[in-house]
């Protein structure tokens, strides 16, 4: 059985072409539920991925040292060491991608864990699909991601008196009210957050928005810029933020700055 | 028992001047016998006196002269006449007073009485000034024999004893009696304000085991009424509390059996079995996270911001219009509300959740009333009969008849919806609307007092 790949082959926004799927990407799957954990090898090898599995710590710093990881999924219930600990060691030492684990699915957990440089987080339990999906998505932002991504210790920007916190993932109005935004609203956003100023294409919104989203984005970027825009438009300096270019497609008009 | 009024002060007063009374009427009435006790028997001593004291003088005198002695030594009480004969008869109608006196009499001249020289007797006449007394109607009469067997004859106003009034004693008590009255008042309302207070709070824990402890102050046995209460709290908070971790413990601990069995369902050759699988999993998971979210309400540490309901609405809108669903909005303009973003955002979405799965076509509405903003869902669905749409609110209740061919929820998307609205001070409520359909009724202070 495999998954099926239903991703197009895609450009960034410099025009090379992005390895969608690694089937020689090396994954780390840290988790003390032996179960779970060969449960999570097999079903990631059936994908194509080149597995290894640690149970504890020392194994998963035996296998750093041994070998290149292109990923480590990690289990932040583990006993021992706080999973917390552990990103955050690793992260002092390597930039690999890490996606985190937690059974408490709480918002606290998850800014936590991003704030300490984890890449991702997801909530037990998992659909594998949506593992797939981020690691997926994870694999190619980090071959990507480095001359794009705002830098890992910037977590609110500010732009015409709105903020936006990347990680809470929470828009704030310039009048401190708080607006909700849909996972789609708020990857849209934040593409638009970190290319100001530049005319953005559809195709190019989708990519970027889709880097960080596992969820395709299921209508189309004019559908999801006209609700951004529907939404914001309720609060003051909400006016021409987002500009549309005819036939090119979307400009970020306000200047953009690093709050945190 | 009609009588008692229905305040605990009011009994304790009621109570309290009854005994008062009472007890003004027993002093009253104790001090009025004793008085007059003293009073008539010294008066009768004296008048026994004079009355001997006069019949000796005028039987000093030559029989000329005695009756006008007699009349000089008359006073207002006493009228004393001399005469051959008695004009006393002897009569029957000697009574306590007459036997008192003729006491008295041979006390002061045992001669008198012994030898049948003394005749008492009674004659009714009006008093001096006209307005006979009914305590004292008589006169006393009496005629003593002197040396030559002539008569003294005497009439004497009798005093009753009922006669004795104080005006001053009896003000000085009502005074008393006031004043008591008063300081009891306050006491009394200071005694029961701390029951108040213990009431008050017996029904906050209804609502809410979190809230503040009793102060234990008061008099020893309100302090200790307290005290219990508090006790109890504790204890109540305690059960609560342990209930409440043991089955976040559960949900949490599915969680494991749940994750393994999605990677299990995962190597299933069957793509329906799979999916199959899949579908039950969702739906345990959706329950767990219910009964978490249900569980945690209140206790997470979202803060309290200025939340925009319209952008929560459209999101959900999207979401629901992307998955297919016929929901539409309506929005007017409205002031942002002070509340958990995230929260209401449960809250809302598990209206919305509730009204699609029932109810077919939905329609949002959000508009502003005074202070609250108001969210009307309206859906096209069966809606509930009349005397279940409180019902519905409950934990786990579910509806068996009609809605039994959807997929189950979580028993919990009402539950938790208001629980989150009323702890920020709004609500929730369901009715049917007369053109069909089910319509839940959202309102929400746009700013509250926490607690």
């Amino acid at each position: 059985m495999a998954v099926v790949s239903d991703e197009p082959e895609t450009t960034d926004g410099r025009g090379g072409p992005i390895p969608t799927l690694d089937p020689e990407a090396h994954i780390v799957v840290v988790d003390d539920d032996s179960e779970t954990q060969q449960l999570v090898v097999k079903f990631l090898r059936q994908n194509g991925y080149r597995v290894t599995g640690a149970p504890t710590y020392r194994e998963l710093q035996e296998t750093l040292e041994r070998s290149t990881v292109d990923l480590i999924i990690l289990d932040i219930m583990l006993p021992g060491r706080s999973g917390l600990d552990i990103c955050r060691d690793v992260r002092s030492k390597s930039t690999v991608p890490i996606i985190m684990v937690t059974a408490k699915g709480e918002e606290a957990d998850r800014v936590v864990g991003l704030e300490i440089g984890a890449d991702d987080y997801l909530a037990k339990p998992i659909s594998p699909r949506e593992l797939l999906a981020r690691i997926r998505a994870v694999l190619r932002r980090a071959a990507t991601a480095p001359q794009q991504a705002l830098p890992k210790s910037t977590s609110v920007v500010g732009f015409a008196g709105w903020r936006l916190d990347t990680r809470r993932r929470e828009l704030t109005s310039p009048d401190g009210v708080i607006i909700d935004l849909s996972g789609a609203e708020f990857e849209l956003l934040l593409a638009f957050v970190e290319h100001p100023q530049r005319v953005l294409s559809r195709d190019q919104l989708l990519d970027l928005a889709r880097n960080r989203t596992a969820s395709a984005l299921d209508r189309s970027i004019d559908v999801h810029v006209s609700r951004l825009r529907r939404k914001m438009s309720h609060h003051r300096d909400a006016g021409a933020l987002i500009k549309t270019v005819r036939g090119a497609g979307y400009v970020f008009v306000p200047s953009v700055a690093r709050l945190t | 028992m009609k009588l008692l009024p229905r305040t605990l002060a009011g009994r304790t007063i009621w109570i309290l001047l009854l005994g008062l009374s009472l007890m003004h009427l027993c002093s009253i009435w104790i001090y009025e016998v004793g008085v007059g006790r003293l009073i008539g028997s010294t008066r009768e001593a004296q008048l026994a006196e004079r009355l001997v004291s006069i019949a000796r003088a005028v039987g000093e005198r030559q029989v000329a002269d005695r009756d006008k002695i007699a009349h000089a030594l008359s006073s207002a009480s006493v009228e004393a006449h001399w005469s051959p004969h008695s004009l006393v008869q002897r009569s029957g109608r000697e009574g306590d007073e007459a036997e008192k006196m003729r006491a008295r009499i041979r006390e002061l001249a045992l001669d008198l009485v012994d030898r049948g020289r003394l005749r008492l007797g009674f004659a009714d006449e009006p008093g001096v000034d006209g307005s006979a007394s009914p305590t004292s109607p008589h006169l006393l009469l009496a005629s003593i024999q002197i040396e030559d067997g002539s008569w003294v004859n005497f009439s004497a106003a009798l005093v009753g004893p009922g006669s004795v009034q104080d005006h001053g004693m009896f003000a000085s008590a009502t005074a008393m009696a006031v004043g008591i009255l008063v300081v009891a008042l306050i006491l009394v309302r200071l005694i029961t304000a701390p029951l108040a207070q213990l009431a008050q709070a017996a029904r906050r824990l209804g609502s809410n085991v979190e809230s503040p402890a009793l102060s234990e102050d008061g008099p020893v046995e309100i302090r200790d009424a307290a005290r219990a209460f508090n006790e109890m709290q504790e204890r109540v908070r305690k059960l609560v509390k342990d209930r409440t971790e043991t089955l976040a413990a559960i949900s949490h601990d599915l969680k494991t059996p749940i994750n393994r069995l999605r990677f299990r369902a995962e190597l299933c050759e069957s793509d329906e079995l799979r999916r199959m699988i899949t579908v039950d999993l969702d739906e345990m998971q959706a329950m767990i996270d219910g009964t978490l979210g249900y569980l945690r309400e209140g206790m997470d540490s979202e803060p309290e911001r200025l939340v925009d309901m319209a952008a929560i609405l459209e999101t959900l809108e999207s979401d629901h219009v992307d998955a297919g669903h016929a929901v539409s909005l309506d929005i007017a303009p409205v002031e942002p509300a002070l509340g958990r973003h995230l929260a209401l955002k449960r809250a809302l979405s598990n209206l919305m959740d509730n009204a699609v799965r029932y109810g077919r076509t939905v329609r949002v509405r959000l508009d502003e009333q005074g202070d609250q903003v108001r969210i009307l869902i309206d859906d096209e669905g069966p809606g509930i009969p009349e005397d279940k749409l409180e019902a519905v609110f409950q934990p786990f209740y579910r509806l068996d008849e009609s809605r039994g061919s959807h997929p189950a929820g979580t028993g919990l998307g009402l539950t938790v919806a208001r629980t989150i609205l009323r702890n920020h001070g709004g609500d929730v409520t369901l009715r049917n609307r007369d053109d069909g359909g089910l319509q839940a009724i959202v309102t929400l202070p746009r700013r509250h007092a926490r607690g």
